[in-house]
């Protein structure tokens, strides 16, 4: 598995579609896409809106998220960073920052490369160099 | 060469940018866009210029239209800042085609040129649409500039990271 991250409109899914030479049918949108077939597709990208979609259909444990993460034969993820500027009032928005902070930390565990993205521009951060 | 400087509030990308700026012999030129006109403004307008004193800039106040400005003389030209440019069009009477035509022409006419922006993208508050809307449009051209760029460098606490290009 590997895991894409950056911020928000950075290229991210550009640069992926490109470096493995996929098309975007390849991908889940997370979202838009059914909750129950999230991961059934050789990649996923706005992963943290899936999360926020998640929390709002009841899910209170972001382990329950990296279960269905890790029991899917899913190879790319592409995901926002989100932890950064103030706390969120809202509380959805504050638990989704949250739980995405705690699945990236996961998945960046048991991926074997990790890149992140600055305006369309890739640094390894975990892994071989690409 | 063409620069691309990024990074959040307060984290010196301006004074790094100026800096880099001050490096090239010759006339420098400094394009300011903030709009001139609030209170708040005129303080950050009044707290870059004192940074900016003694550097040996030419200042140009200009919001946006850059077309107008002749660019043949100048060795160095330092835009600051993106974000403020792209409001400039997207709210004071712009469109995104005179955007983009603003920064085509710094890049190309343009002997050396550095570009200041600021990594707005990376909070998990839920905005409305109209701010993500910004958020696509100055990112997306960013991401073009930087392709462009030989030097794409985050400055975090006045630290640069040269993500592309190198020191």
């Amino acid at each position: 598995m590997e895991l894409i991250i950056g911020g928000a409109y950075n290229s991210k899914l550009n640069f992926a579609l490109k470096y493995y030479n996929l098309k975007q049918e390849d991908f889940q949108n997370g979202a838009e896409c059914d909750l129950n077939t999230a991961f059934s597709k050789k990649g996923i990208y706005n992963l943290h809106l899936l999360i926020r979609r998640f929390i709002t259909s009841g899910i209170d444990d972001y382990n329950k998220i990296i279960e269905k993460i890790l029991s899917s034969n899913i190879e790319i993820i592409i995901c926002n960073e989100v932890g950064n500027g103030v706390v969120p009032l809202d509380e959805i928005d504050s638990q989704m920052r949250e739980y995405v902070g705690r699945i990236l930390c996961l998945l960046s565990e048991k991926s074997t490369r990790v890149i992140r993205i600055y305006y369309g521009i890739p640094s390894v951060i975990k892994g071989m160099d690409i | 060469m063409i620069y691309l400087i990024s990074g959040g509030s307060g984290s010196g990308k301006s004074k790094f940018a100026e800096d880099e700026a001050v490096k090239y012999k010759g006339r420098k030129l400094y394009i300011a866009t903030m709009e001139n006109k609030s209170s708040s403004a005129k303080k950050r307008i009044l707290k870059h210029r004192n940074m900016r004193q003694g550097k040996g800039f030419d200042t140009i106040e200009k919001e946006k239209s850059f077309r107008s400005i002749d660019l043949s003389d100048y060795k160095i030209v330092l835009l600051e800042c993106l974000p403020n440019l792209t409001a400039n069009h997207i709210y004071g009477g712009g469109n995104i085609n005179m955007l983009y035509d603003d920064v085509d022409y710094l890049l190309k006419k343009a002997e050396n040129l550095i570009i200041v922006t600021n990594d707005i993208s990376s909070c998990a508050l839920h905005y409305d649409e109209e701010v993500y809307k910004y958020m696509k449009v100055l990112n997306n051209l960013a991401c073009s500039i930087a392709e462009h760029a030989d030097k794409v460098i985050e400055v975090t606490a006045g630290i640069p990271i040269y993500h592309k290009g190198e020191k």
